[in-house]
């Protein structure tokens, strides 16, 4: 078979030296190659722009609008999106989304309410994140005993009733915060960092006997340079993801409280307290209840898949 | 193996304790008392009611005779409702466990479906449409959820066709049992079929599939009979917590359903500090919880993929 | 594979469902909105039959009713419980020595006849002969009433309700424990003759007797239940009424059914079966009335809209309760200042709050306490002879000079003084509107920035017993049929007095009440006590309450009133 071929067939082209360049990669850090494939990921990028423009709205509506978040418009009570307002002062304003019970313009309420949702959400996630991370590197660094007790702790403050922290902080808060805010932010810091603390413990423990960690130590590298320089890096791509996901869930909660009737109060809303108002109402204005539930849904949906989108970029496997 | 179990156990022991501790000492300083109610009772009646429920001790007192009465398997009485705390407990976690087992099995089935799904078919069009739904469940609080599966499928489903499909409230026949489990399992379902694809897509990048493939076999064989199965244990693993919370009781869903379960348990007695309530539910989840973890873990020994992995190939 | 399939086939069920729905929904009247409500619902209380609408025909069963409760009666145990859904049980379940009729007047229960001695002091009580218990067997006798208040006063029963009891000489002594039973003013003369002693003449002590607390105890049966298990599941429960409880299972339903031992069962108990389910969701309460599986609900105030928007027929009643703002008077707060009270009071639209936080058939409150509630030996109700005391819409004019007057004596500002004030609130929505209204009224009339706190129920009267508060809104519902239940509330020491408030001549006022006998002697102390609290204003009254049920066209006859929430024993199913 061999000697059918002939050499004549053949031609020497010698090396393409461009097109060589063109396709070897560009040696490119690790993290911005999982910005250049976040990017790449268009769901994520839509999520992105989505938290953005949510952000936005939630900042800037309640400076623009005509409207304050609780005067009351009792001629009007309950109108539906788009009604023209009649009071003298305000005429011919629109209330885009309608109004309330008690006549309150419910478009600059559900930016309002997003603050407070957003902000608690944000607030406790960077505290669960400060905790989290310090108590659950420590456990998974000491190991041995000191881990066993600090994880156990975590068991004991995971079967603590959250509603009795809540009602126990709002007490102690008492007169100097009205509202209910702090109380749910602590009370969700309490018992929310046990999550973030038990992966970033699960990661240390799996990273320190790792190579290169042993290799560091070989090197006479101290606990501190080995903690902040190889532990801690190491599992920022899972902690960055787990944060991403702990906001919905801290929305979540803020709207489970409103729904027990424990969220927050007078004069603040969140999406949650609008949502389970909407939904005593919402056979009769169905406004009500679909804005602020489309709200949370988009920011749920929004950091969920971002997050996701964030986990496949930082995953080595997926690297191409 | 023994060893490490009998460590498991004496270490669940001490964290039960130490929870009992805290949920007792924290609850005892929950502002009021637990029978003040809309009208204020005389001071000699209110000694006479703490008498009877030895609130009248000194709270160290106290403390001693509620742990001796627990270690008899005596959770006393509840302040509200007059009723043993196991006979309330024993008799709401049936609805609970009946209502949590039917939402946890379609969970497991349908999130395990679109997880692989999405990570056969991945980057297009159907892995974005099977994470979509699968996070637009749990996108929704479960009260709006409830509420809106209840009044179009259950109410107007029923007004414009005349059959009734789903009944509105209650837990009896078949046709009260479908809407809330569903309801309930969205969460969980988010996090199984989560976890599903990433699980697969990291078993489809091993090496042993892509011998599989060379080797002739069919997709489909390569994908049901080894990747799905390596696949499915970290989602055993998540099963314990997972568990752990939807069959303790459900209390957004069991109450828009009106289903006796326990989950109205758990609210109820930390807003009228029913002491004894208190202490019983909170015992009871953690106990759950602890011996949910116990378990995985046990099975984590036993069915470690890798452990597998080497062995089979 | 086969569960796949399953699945796939009743995820494609479940599709095709949501759109049919969707297709259907722009004929079904329920999702038709109802307008603006506010137009709708002022004093539009216009009946319509319910019968032949075609609309509602209720639950399929021939000779049972479904009724929604809304939640679990904690429990059914005559001398413990408080809450109204283990009295309305009652109602039903046992026959007290006087009944109520469909206009709460007292007729005779178990007992045929009485009389009362000259003094007010003495009742003899005569029994029917032959009536029995729910088994079939034991006799209902004088003995059964008797240990019914003597357990209901004995310190190791601890009842919250033990001071209804107190009305019957030594029986205060017996609960604090100072006392003995032997010295109680109950006899048991003979089988059928009951003689009861009261401390004072109390004029309403007869519509007492008709109250669940005063509900018979078979002593044989209580003891050989026990004490802690008496009344807690269906077969510890022993009962003589037209009803007799069949079936409960807990925080799920409670079957009552009819009692054919029953004296008067000829008579009563049309209804073989009324079934009790305990839904709490008002959106799930409504649903189920809707498809047909409750005969009974309750509405709230969008409910209320929504159903007469649909043409159906909507049905109130007083409940009598008066709700009211509640000031603390206590040196510390600055609400001792009564022109700042009045201001505070005037400065709210009563009206505008009934129209858009009730939405229903409440009332404005012209004075503390509610149409409907009489004074013993007076015909017609106590409010029309009081008139009206408060306005029911802002006069700001009127309140901008308090609050100035008042200001100028603490020495402050509108600004200062806000932050000064706090009112509690217990959590959920309902509060929040109230809360949320309330301080926009006097921050928009007034000037006056208050702060709204929410709380549990038990934070608030932790709150409330440390005298750590402004203002507190706060509803209070009468226990008998004289004014005397809602005006003995501001008497100085009163446990319910959340106020601090002490005037020698409204605690002389109350006692005079107490002793006097002529019925319109009376009626005049409590006119003044009225004028009383409109003066200083410890408590301003917002509303008195109505609340809004629809039946399924299925009943008739129910009966609900200010002292029997529900009644059924004269109820037919259509």
């Amino acid at each position: 078979m061999m000697d059918n071929i002939e050499r004549n067939k053949f031609k020497w082209v010698g090396p393409d030296i461009e097109s060589g360049e063109a396709m070897a990669r560009k040696s490119v850090t690790f993290g911005r190659d999982a910005m250049r494939r976040l990017f790449k990921n268009k769901a994520a990028g839509v999520c992105l722009v989505i938290i953005v423009l949510l952000l936005l709205l939630t900042i800037l509506v309640p400076f623009f609008s005509p409207f304050t978040m609780n005067e009351q418009h009792l001629t009007h009570t309950n109108a539906p999106m788009g009604f023209v307002c009649t009071n003298e002062e305000q005429a011919g304003v629109v209330h885009l989304f309608g109004t309330d019970a008690l006549g309150r313009d419910i478009f600059v309420r559900t930016w309002e309410g997003g603050r407070i949702s957003l902000m608690i959400a944000f607030v406790a996630v960077f505290i669960n994140f400060l905790v989290g991370v310090i108590y659950g590197g420590i456990s998974g660094y000491m190991g041995g005993l000191v881990d066993n007790i600090m994880m156990r702790i975590v068991e004991v403050i995971n079967g603590i009733p959250y509603l009795m922290v809540v009602i126990l902080l709002k007490m102690v808060v008492g007169s100097s915060d009205p509202t209910g805010i702090v109380s749910l932010i602590v009370a969700y810091s309490a018992v929310g960092w046990t999550g973030m603390a038990r992966l970033v413990r699960g990661q240390v423990v799996a990273l320190k006997e790792q190579e290169f960690v042993i290799a560091a130590k070989a090197l006479g590298a101290g606990s501190s340079r080995i903690i902040a320089r190889h532990l801690l890096p190491n599992s920022l791509s899972i902690i960055i993801v787990e944060i991403t996901l702990a906001i919905p869930s801290a929305i979540f909660t803020e709207a489970f409280l409103s729904f027990i009737g424990m969220g927050v109060t007078i004069p603040y809303c969140s999406w949650g307290s609008l949502a389970n108002d909407g939904v005593t109402v919402f056979q009769l204005y169905p406004s009500q209840l679909w804005i602020p539930a489309i709200c949370i849904s988009l920011t749920m949906l929004s950091f969920n898949l971002f997050g996701d989108g964030l986990r496949d970029a930082f995953d080595p496997r997926l690297r191409r | 193996m023994l060893k490490y179990i009998l460590k498991r156990v004496g270490y669940t022991v001490v964290t039960l304790f130490a929870l009992l501790t805290l949920t007792f000492f924290i609850m005892h300083a929950l502002p009021g008392d637990a029978f003040t109610g809309q009208k204020a009772i005389p001071p000699e009646v209110m000694a006479n009611l703490e008498a009877k429920y030895g609130l009248d001790k000194p709270i160290g007192e106290q403390f001693v005779m509620y742990v001796g009465n627990f270690l008899r398997g005596d959770f006393g009485v509840s302040i509200k409702y007059n009723r043993p705390i196991s006979t309330i407990i024993s008799e709401s976690f049936v609805y609970s466990l009946d209502l949590g087992v039917r939402a946890l099995l379609f969970a497991v089935i349908a999130g395990v479906l679109l997880g692989i799904l999405a990570s056969v078919k991945r980057g297009t069009g159907w892995d974005t449409a099977a994470m979509l739904i699968a996070i637009i469940g749990v996108s929704v609080p479960s009260f709006i959820v409830g509420s809106v599966l209840q009044y179009f499928l259950g109410l107007q489903l029923f007004q414009a066709t005349g059959i009734k499909f789903f009944a509105v409230t209650g837990w009896d026949a078949f046709n009260s049992k479908i809407l809330p489990a569903f309801a309930l399992s969205f969460g969980s379902l988010a996090t199984i079929s989560r976890l599903m694809r990433t699980s697969m897509l990291d078993v489809l990048g091993q090496d042993y599939i892509k011998t599989a493939k060379a080797k002739g076999l069919s997709n489909r064989k390569v994908i049901w009979k080894h990747a799905v199965r390596n696949a499915i244990m970290p989602v055993v693993t998540v099963l314990g917590p997972i568990a752990a919370a939807v069959l303790t009781g459900a209390f957004v869903v069991e109450r828009i359903f009106s289903i006796p379960g326990l989950g109205k348990f758990f609210v109820q007695s930390v807003r009228e500090n029913d002491y004894t309530m208190i202490a019983g539910t909170t015992m009871f989840y953690g106990t759950f919880l602890i011996l949910a973890n116990f378990v995985v873990d046990l099975a984590y020994g036993f069915i470690d993929p890798r452990v597998k992995l080497e062995g089979g190939k | 594979m086969k569960t796949k399939k399953i699945l796939s086939l009743l995820l494609a069920v479940l599709m095709v469902m949501t759109v049919i729905t969707a297709c259907s929904t722009p004929t079904d009247p329920a999702s038709t909105p109802a307008g603006d409500d506010t137009s709708s619902t002022a004093g539009d209380t216009s009946e319509v039959t319910p019968e032949g609408t075609g609309m509602y025909p209720g639950t399929p069963g021939e000779d049972s009713i479904v009724i929604n409760l809304g939640s679990e009666p904690p429990e059914l145990n005559s001398a413990l419980s408080t809450d109204t859904i283990s009295f309305q049980i009652f109602k039903h379940v046992y026959e007290n020595l006087v009944m109520q009729d469909n206009e709460d007047k007292i007729i005779p229960g178990a007992a045929e006849s009485w009389e009362i001695s000259d003094d007010g002091l003495v009742y003899t009580f005569h029994l029917r002969e032959g009536m029995l218990w729910s088994d079939g067997t034991t006799p209902v006798t004088a003995n059964d009433y008797a240990f019914a208040i003597k357990t209901l006063i004995a310190p190791e029963t601890a009842a919250d309700y033990a001071y209804f009891g107190w009305i019957i000489k030594g029986a205060q002594a017996v609960t604090d424990g100072t006392g003995s039973v032997d010295d109680l003013g109950v006899k048991v003369v003979d089988d059928l003759t009951l003689e009861i002693t009261l401390e004072n003449p109390t004029p309403y002590a007869i519509d007492m007797f008709a109250f669940g607390s005063f509900a018979p105890i078979n002593e044989a049966f209580y003891n050989e239940v026990g004490a802690d298990k008496y009344g807690t599941e269906v077969e510890y429960i022993l009962s003589n009424g037209a009803y007799t409880v069949s079936s409960w299972t807990h925080e799920d339903s409670l079957v009552m059914t009819k009692n054919d031992g029953y004296w008067d069962a000829a008579n009563k108990a049309f209804i073989k079966e009324i079934k009790g389910v305990m839904i709490v969701d008002s959106n799930a309460a409504l649903n189920a009335f809707k498809a047909g599986e409750v005969d009974m609900i309750g509405l709230t105030g969008e409910q209320v809209t929504m159903i007469k928007g649909e043409g159906y027929p909507v049905n109130q009643y007083n409940d009598g309760a008066s709700w009211y703002l509640e000031f603390n008077l206590d040196e510390s707060s600055v609400l001792a200042n009564k022109n700042i009270r009045k201001a505070l009071s005037l400065a709210i639209d009563r009206e505008a709050y009934v129209a858009t936080v009730e939405k229903n058939s409440s009332q404005p409150a012209t004075s503390l306490c509610p149409p409907g509630l009489g004074v013993t030996g007076i015909d017609g109700d106590f409010q029309s002879k009081v008139g009206d005391l408060i306005s029911t819409t802002a006069d700001v004019e009127q309140a901008k000079t308090y609050l100035e007057t008042g200001l100028s004596e603490l020495g402050m500002t509108a600004e200062e003084l806000g932050p000064q004030i706090s009112m509690l609130l217990d959590d959920g929505d309902k509060p929040q509107l109230i809360g949320a209204f309330i301080k926009e009224q006097i921050l928009s009339n007034l000037g006056v920035d208050i702060s709204v706190e929410q709380m549990t129920f038990k934070s608030r009267l932790d709150r409330m017993s440390n005298k750590d508060f402004s203002i507190v809104f706060a509803g209070w519902g009468p226990d008998y049929n004289d004014a005397n239940t809602f005006l003995d509330l501001f008497v100085t020491g009163n446990g319910n007095n959340h106020t601090s408030y002490s005037n020698a001549r409204y605690d002389e006022l109350i006692s005079s009440a107490a002793a006097e006998t002529d019925p319109n002697t009376r009626l005049e102390y409590f006119k003044e006590l009225e004028q009383i609290i409109a003066d200083d204003m410890m408590v301003t009254p917002i509303y008195w309450r109505v609340r809004d049920y629809i039946t399924s066209e299925k009943v008739s006859g129910v009966y609900r009133s200010m002292f029997q929430d529900w009644n059924f024993v004269n109820a037919t199913i259509v």
